[in-house]
């Protein structure tokens, strides 16, 4: 994997120079827009971490040029504006994600990782804990062991699980079971969470409602 | 009329011109009225007294000469007078003098002509004292066959001046009633023409009270009578001023807050970087920790600037009025806090009616709102604590945060949404922006925010109420 990174603040550069690495991608750095835009012509890039402001060629005219060179690799911003316009300028303009300084680098890696998975296949299996799912046959276990579950609560464990550490509200649960073209009340997805919650007790992994807001599925 | 104006510090000259204009008008209108009011009485009593004394004057010359033909005549012989001249009160007096001055016919003893009188030999007329009464003198010439010689004599003739008192009291009343009338009048309208001139300068200050806080809009000259549309240029250059100043001192602290946000990005990643190495010694390890959660501080501290920047007065109003529902709003952002409350093992529960809360105002501004509220009570409720955010509707659309943490005492509820104030002795890192953040979002949707203790006692409870206007009814 090949990642240009556009920065023209030496400190950052190095930081993330040094952590894309350790990420295992090898690097290619410019310090202003106009080299950035002759490296990324020459192309071989598989991502492209790009400030906005920079030297010479700002980075919304680099991205704007790539893109109608032909370029298609996936650029992530990085920028120190978090208007929503200039968001939204920057998509416009073909960048594939958005990232506002300061950030961690946990998050910049997921990014990146999700930026080089996009366009591929969901990946098949999510894992909470001692529990894995398999996302293309619709089947759970926990600690290896097999678990017995109705097509509704699997639904609803599936989204739990795409938004795993995340809080998801009733609301999306009954939109989502109700792809099934049924009315489902507020209760039921109360009884279905009782009974997941029953099962997956054994492998430490929990449902934790919010009262008034929703259900958050974690490792405990 | 109104209450009086404050006045300046600093005096002005002629503070009393300058301050009522009102009082100018008045003092200006009214005194020349009222000295044309006196003058035209003095001048209508005058003319009063004259007319009336004129055809009286003919009466009591006629009778004069009357008594001097029956003198010439008959001599002085009293007889023949009676039943021929009035009696009692509007009685006709006289004396004749001879030239030596002694009274040679007379019915009262009138005062002898003066010697000016006597020197002049026509007739004259003119007011005197006659036993303390007023009385009008005639003073007449004339000569006599007495004793076969022609002689001179004086003849005085009088008469009380009780009738034409009467007569000139009701000519003055004819002119000066009609006038005093006319005089008031003119006042009237004087006073109502002032009241009705000041009226446009009343509007244009309700209009003016009437702006909104951060309304630095220029005020439209049309609305002000021309005369004051000189001081409406000239207000409108302040508030111009005012807002370019306003406007540099919020793109500074934005622009220092932007420029910020780079260096402390590649610190706060080297500081990651450094942590994440694992044969350095432990005593650096802690160090590195340090600085990573120092970073974290100013990188937050930062975000909340450029907040409070976006949402200081004298910004630009809202770019969309659209109705915005409360509810959803506080459940994304409560969703949004969810994993944090759940990592700090704290309860963060929603309570709210099935039902939309829509009030006017701007999406990211009111976010802004809610996420500081959510964050300072998270921050601040140690673990096993509660959180819960209620939004209702009575009236007006309300929300409220509501912790069980350690509380703000009631002394210091006032001080909590100044910038940069903590409360002293706090341990958790903050930024003492949050809730100064809070109370300019609140402002400038015009709600009311509300500090009360938390449920038993413990722990605080924020509110925002938004006002009646910014609630779409439901």
């Amino acid at each position: 994997m090949r990642a240009l990174i556009v920065e023209d603040d030496p400190l950052l550069m190095d930081s993330l120079n040094r952590a894309m690495r350790a990420a295992g991608y090898a690097t290619d750095q410019a310090m202003d827009g106009e080299t950035a835009l002759g490296l990324l012509r020459n192309g071989g890039f598989d991502l492209v971490l790009l400030d906005l402001g920079l030297p010479r060629l700002d980075g919304l005219q680099v991205l704007k040029r790539a893109r109608e060179h032909g370029c298609r690799v996936p650029v992530l911003i990085l920028t120190a504006r978090d208007g929503v316009e200039d968001r939204v300028k920057g998509l416009d303009l073909g960048a594939d994600d958005y990232l506002v300084k300061p950030f961690s680098l946990a998050e910049l890696e997921a990014r990146a990782r999700a930026l080089l998975r996009r366009g591929q296949t969901a990946p098949p299996l999510l894992a909470c804990g001692a529990l894995t799912y398999d996302t293309v046959g619709r089947r759970a276990t926990l600690d290896g062991q097999s678990l017995e579950l109705s097509l509704r609560e699997v639904s609803v464990l599936e989204a739990l699980l795409f938004r795993q550490g995340k809080v998801v509200s009733k609301e999306q649960l009954i939109e989502t079971l109700c792809g099934y073209g049924e009315e489902l009340s507020a209760n039921a997805i109360e009884v279905y969470m009782h009974r997941l919650r029953k099962k997956l007790e054994p492998g430490g992994v929990t449902i934790r409602t919010l009262r008034g807001l929703g259900y958050l599925m974690d490792k405990v | 009329m109104s209450a009086p104006a404050p006045r300046s510090p600093q005096p002005y000259p002629d503070d009393d011109d300058v301050l009522s204009l009102r009082q100018l008008l008045v003092n200006w209108l009214f005194t020349p009225l009222y000295l044309l009011l006196l003058f035209s009485s003095i001048a209508g009593y005058i003319a009063a007294m004259k007319l009336s004394n004129r055809p009286y004057d003919l009466v009591l010359t006629e009778r004069a000469n009357f008594l001097v033909n029956h003198f010439q005549a008959k001599g002085p012989d009293n007889r023949m007078l009676e039943g021929h001249l009035p009696q009692g009160e509007g009685a006709f007096l006289f004396t004749v003098f001879d030239r030596s001055g002694q009274v040679v016919f007379s019915n009262a003893l009138l005062p002898r002509p003066r010697p000016d009188d006597l020197a002049r030999q026509d007739s004259r007329l003119r007011d005197a004292y006659f036993n303390g009464y007023r009385i009008r003198l005639l003073t007449l010439h004339f000569s006599a066959l007495r004793e076969g010689r022609r002689q001179e004599y004086v003849i005085q003739a009088g008469e009380a001046i009780g009738d034409r008192l009467s007569l000139g009291r009701s000519i003055l009343g004819t002119i000066v009633i009609p006038q005093l009338i006319f005089i008031a009048t003119a006042g009237l309208a004087v006073w109502i023409g002032i009241k009705r001139g000041f009226q446009p300068l009343e509007r244009l200050r309700r209009r003016i009270a009437e702006r909104s806080r951060d309304d630095l809009h220029p005020l439209d000259e049309a609305m002000a009578p021309e005369e004051v549309r000189p001081f409406i240029r000239e207000i409108n250059a302040l508030l111009a001023r005012i807002g370019l100043m306003l406007e540099s001192q919020r793109r500074f602290v934005a622009d220092a807050a932007h420029q910020l946000r780079t260096p402390f990005a590649g610190l706060k990643a080297q500081a990651e970087l450094a942590r994440r190495e694992k044969d350095i010694p432990p005593g650096l390890h802690a160090s590195m920790e340090l600085i990573c959660q120092g970073a974290q501080r100013c990188s937050r501290l930062v975000n909340q600037l450029l907040t409070l920047a976006r949402n200081e007065p004298g910004t630009a109003a809202f770019s969309a009025q659209s109705p915005i529902d409360l509810r959803r709003l506080a459940h994304e952002a409560a969703m949004d806090w969810g994993p944090e409350a759940v990592r700090k093992g704290i309860e963060l529960a929603l309570e709210a009616p099935e039902m939309q809360l829509p009030v006017r105002g701007e999406e990211g501004p009111l976010r802004d709102l809610v996420d500081n509220l959510l964050d300072n009570a998270i921050r601040y409720t140690p673990t096993g604590g509660h959180v819960t955010v209620r939004l209702g509707y009575d009236a007006r659309a309300w929300l409220s945060v509501e912790d069980d943490g350690p509380g703000i005492p009631a002394a210091l509820r006032d001080k909590v949404f100044e910038r940069f104030w903590r409360i002293p002795g706090n341990a958790q890192p903050g930024t003492g922006l949050g809730l100064a953040i809070v109370a300019e979002v609140a402002t400038r949707h015009g709600a009311e925010i509300h500090i009360h203790d938390g449920p038993n006692g413990h722990g605080v409870s924020i509110s925002v109420h938004f006002p009646h206007h910014a609630t779409v009814q439901v």
